[in-house]
């Protein structure tokens, strides 16, 4: 499997750009198949008889969903990465952050996979905040940069939720589809990641 | 100046094009005409029932915007029994899989009519278009195409009616 423990953004990336060249070079060939008129099959079965219009409809809507599967696999890589490093933390280190993580932990009992990234302050990432915030001699800019950057996966993640359960719930009030291409939501966890790393730095524990 | 391999390609590219240009007037000229003739065998069909009053076909026109062929007129035919109407909206000529399309939309059932073509890819596309045959596809199982005929077309009209 292309993905399997890997959870950096750019292989995924790089494979929703192989796929949009290939849904492209599809396209492309559906395209002339209709101008041309030179063979019989269609090349895609659930195109038969459509009209341009409608082919070009269909590989944008093919377009979109794409990037809504990059989206969730974009996000549960990043979930993963923050899981397991979490997991590590507060079985093998005793410092603040693998203590609070360890509450956070106790807190769901049952099974760790309930333990949400953001919920109040019972989260995986609220405990790397609040970490942060008990850093008294870090610079406030650097704390604040990192707090920001924790807090920015929190939209993103509900989007992931609303893809993940079957788009069941209208989203047209909070989520705007236009706001979450997959490049963008990489920039996101790339910049999670990265102040997650300063934050380790800052705190002098175990790096991430 | 040397060509390097790119250059190659794309003079291939255009030169396949010149090589076998499609005579896009004639194409919706031809599918055009096929409407037309769709039309008038309906009409011969439904003959007894147009000549007691029972059914009136009335055709106008639609506008289409089709690649390359630009804005053109198509006929439409619309079929009023009593306060009922089936309509025969010409869809296009640049259709994926066949050569031309009108959907017969009834208020009981909604069908394709495609141009189907099983000849050599030889000819020019026009002529395609010319030789092709009128097919009922059905929205429920749209990998299969009925030839159409005055009965399968009656079937087709009752079913868009509901009787």
């Amino acid at each position: 499997m292309l993905f399997l423990q890997q959870h950096e953004p750019e292989p995924i990336l790089n494979w929703h750009t192989v796929c949009r060249q290939s849904l492209a070079a599809q396209r492309q060939k559906v395209v002339e198949q209709v101008l041309r008129g030179g063979t019989h099959a269609p090349t895609v079965p659930g195109l038969t008889d459509a009209t341009l219009q409608d082919i070009e409809a269909y590989f944008d809507a093919t377009i979109v969903e794409l990037e809504l599967a990059c989206v969730i696999m974009l996000v549960a890589a990043a979930e993963a990465k923050v899981r397991l490093d979490a997991r590590t933390r507060w079985e093998q280190h005793t410092d603040q952050l693998a203590k609070q993580l360890k509450r956070v932990f106790r807190r769901a009992r049952l099974d760790e996979h309930f333990v949400p990234l953001y919920r109040n302050d019972e989260g995986i990432l609220d405990a790397w905040q609040s970490f942060l915030s008990n850093l008294e001699q870090a610079p406030m800019s650097d704390v604040d940069r990192a707090k920001s950057a924790i807090g920015s996966l929190r939209n993103i993640y509900s989007f992931r939720n609303w893809i993940a359960h079957g788009r069941c719930w209208d989203a047209r009030g909070g989520i705007d589809l236009q706001n979450y291409p997959p490049t963008e939501v990489a920039n996101v966890i790339n910049r999670l990641f990265a102040a997650l790393r300063s934050t380790t730095a800052l705190g002098k524990i175990a790096p991430f | 100046m040397p060509t390097t391999p790119f250059d190659d390609r794309l003079t291939q590219l255009v030169q396949a094009q010149q090589s076998a240009p499609i005579e896009w007037e004639k194409r919706r000229d031809s599918w055009r005409a096929r409407v037309i003739a769709l039309h008038d065998d309906i009409d011969q069909w439904l003959a007894s029932v147009r000549a007691t009053g029972v059914v009136k076909t009335i055709r106008t026109f639609d506008e289409l915007e089709e690649q390359f062929m630009g804005r053109y007129d198509v006929p439409r035919m619309t079929i009023w029994v009593g306060e009922q109407q089936v309509i025969l909206r010409p869809r296009g000529t640049l259709i994926l899989g066949s050569y031309g399309r009108v959907d017969l939309e009834g208020a009981a059932t909604q069908a394709l009519l495609v141009l189907d073509y099983d000849g050599t890819n030889d000819i020019p596309s026009w002529r395609r278009v010319d030789q092709a045959k009128w097919c009922v596809v059905y929205p429920s199982e749209r990998t299969v195409r009925h030839p159409l005929t005055e009965s399968v077309f009656k079937d087709l009209l009752s079913r868009a009616l509901g009787i």
